[in-house]
């Protein structure tokens, strides 16, 4: 039985190709470009075809605009550092992971531009309506958390880039991708910035980003590309732009191996609601989850009434062997949002290859500890 | 090899686009190093026979990929 409940924080288990594909490359070995020998060019192949399943993925046809990084906050780092804020203003969304929540306090901090939290439900869904009323010619750029960390919400891409209109706006998909469709052409997103160990399935240590307008962004890190060569300056041209060193291409063959095998969901939706349902009753705990079910991604946080969050998941550990996270899952701004700042939750997350009989297992353990810690 | 010309390309990322276009075309072509006399690039350029290098060139026209034909 897989007792493992925090996919939110890296996934587990993985397809056996990403391991196998992982093991090929160390076996093969080469680099990407910079020479022509078979061995590079082998390796320098799987890295563009990975790049074109990413690319399909998250719906673009624009293969050259996805660039590789090491995850999603390499990623995020690179738009948000490297943007240029004429108007000195960022709107950011009420779920925001401290891979956005920092860099943007970090500009206000060194460089003087403020960041706002958009306008929102009690769930943190940002309000599309209120949207309206917001002028958006002074706003540089907007940032969303397509899926919260925390409470799972799905906030509405679409209609917020329907209400922002030309101002640029950067998804953070890294609960969302491999779990929820994703389209970057069709919503008009601008840049997303994603993880290959997640919802895609991969190993850690690689992620990256798409965006449409890559002259909009300066580069994070500045060194060899393997193009250019004879220059100092950075190429103009992309994925060179934004790929300096080498990258992690065994991290690449992972993902590689990932993303030709993804598995579909094993349990039922249904049985995932009636779980949510009921606890949702239960008035020992307080449930973080999205008002509307239609809102709701696999994962959600509860809040122990009668004992600490620290205490409620080591108690799932220590009896259950449930794999749990317990805290504030880096999102201070997100626990404010839903006031259970600082002493956090403890945090569900699924796995695709959960299985419905997983699931109400872990129900009679969460009912079990919700129980012992209630009778003392 | 005087039949044989090179297609230079911007970076790796168009080299494997084009190696994959000339490979599902059947026209034959090998990947080499760019010669030192030419750029001063490190990377890797595709060689072909200069018979079939206006059929490739239309190939990589038509799917607006940059490159640069050199002739020996």
């Amino acid at each position: 039985m897989n007792l493992y409940f925090d996919n939110a924080s890296t996934s587990f288990p993985k397809p056996p190709e990403v391991g196998e594909l992982i093991t090929k490359y160390l076996s093969e070995g080469g680099t990407y470009g910079r020479a022509a020998y078979q061995r590079v060019f082998n390796a320098s192949r799987l890295v563009e075809e990975t790049r074109e399943l990413v690319a399909s993925v998250i719906g673009t046809s624009l293969i050259s605009n996805v660039l590789f990084t090491y995850n999603s906050t390499y990623a995020l780092n690179t738009v948000i550092q490297g943007f240029t804020y004429k108007h000195r203003k960022i709107l950011i969304s009420p779920l925001e992971h401290n891979a956005v929540g920092r860099p943007v306090e970090h500009l206000k901090q060194e460089f003087g531009i403020d960041y706002d939290i958009l306008p929102h439900f009690s769930d943190g869904l940002v309000d599309t309506e209120k949207l309206k009323s917001i002028d958006f010619s002074q706003v540089d750029l907007v940032i969303i958390n397509h899926v919260s960390n925390v409470n799972g919400l799905i906030q509405p891409i679409k209609e917020i880039k329907q209400a922002i209109g030309i101002v640029p706006l950067l998804v953070d998909a890294s609960q969302s991708l491999g779990k929820l469709p994703v389209m970057v052409d069709e919503w008009g997103i601008d840049m997303l910035a994603f993880t290959g160990h997640k919802g895609l399935l991969g190993p850690t240590g690689i992620g990256g980003f798409f965006i449409r307008k890559p002259e909009l962004v300066k580069p994070l890190v500045y060194g060899g590309t393997g193009s250019n060569s004879d220059k100092l300056e950075m190429p103009k041209f992309y994925p060179d732009r934004f790929e300096a060193g080498t990258m992690n291409i065994l991290g690449i063959y992972g993902l590689y191996g990932a993303l030709e095998n993804q598995p579909n969901v094993i349990y039922t939706i249904a049985v995932f609601r009636e779980i949510i349902d009921r606890l949702k009753t239960n008035s020992s705990i307080k449930l973080l989850i999205a008002n509307n079910i239609e809102n709701q991604s696999d994962v959600f946080s509860i809040v122990p009434l009668k004992t600490s969050v620290s205490n409620f998941t080591k108690l799932l550990y220590d009896i259950h062997k449930i794999e749990v996270r317990g805290g504030l899952h880096c999102s201070p701004i997100a626990y404010q949002t839903l006031g259970e700042y600082p002493q956090g939750a403890v945090r569900v997350s699924l796995s695709n290859y959960h299985t419905d009989s997983e699931l109400k297992h872990l129900y009679s353990c969460i009912s079990d500890i919700i129980d012992k810690t209630c009778n003392g | 090899m005087d039949d044989r010309c090179l297609i230079l390309f911007q970076n790796v990322h168009i080299v494997i686009k084009s190696e994959q276009l000339i490979r599902s075309k059947g026209f034959e072509y090998q990947i080499i190093p760019v010669p030192s006399n030419i750029s001063s690039e490190c990377g890797m350029c595709i060689e072909i026979s200069t018979i079939n290098s206006s059929e490739v060139c239309l190939l990589l026209d038509l799917k607006q990929i940059n490159y640069h034909l050199y002739t020996k």
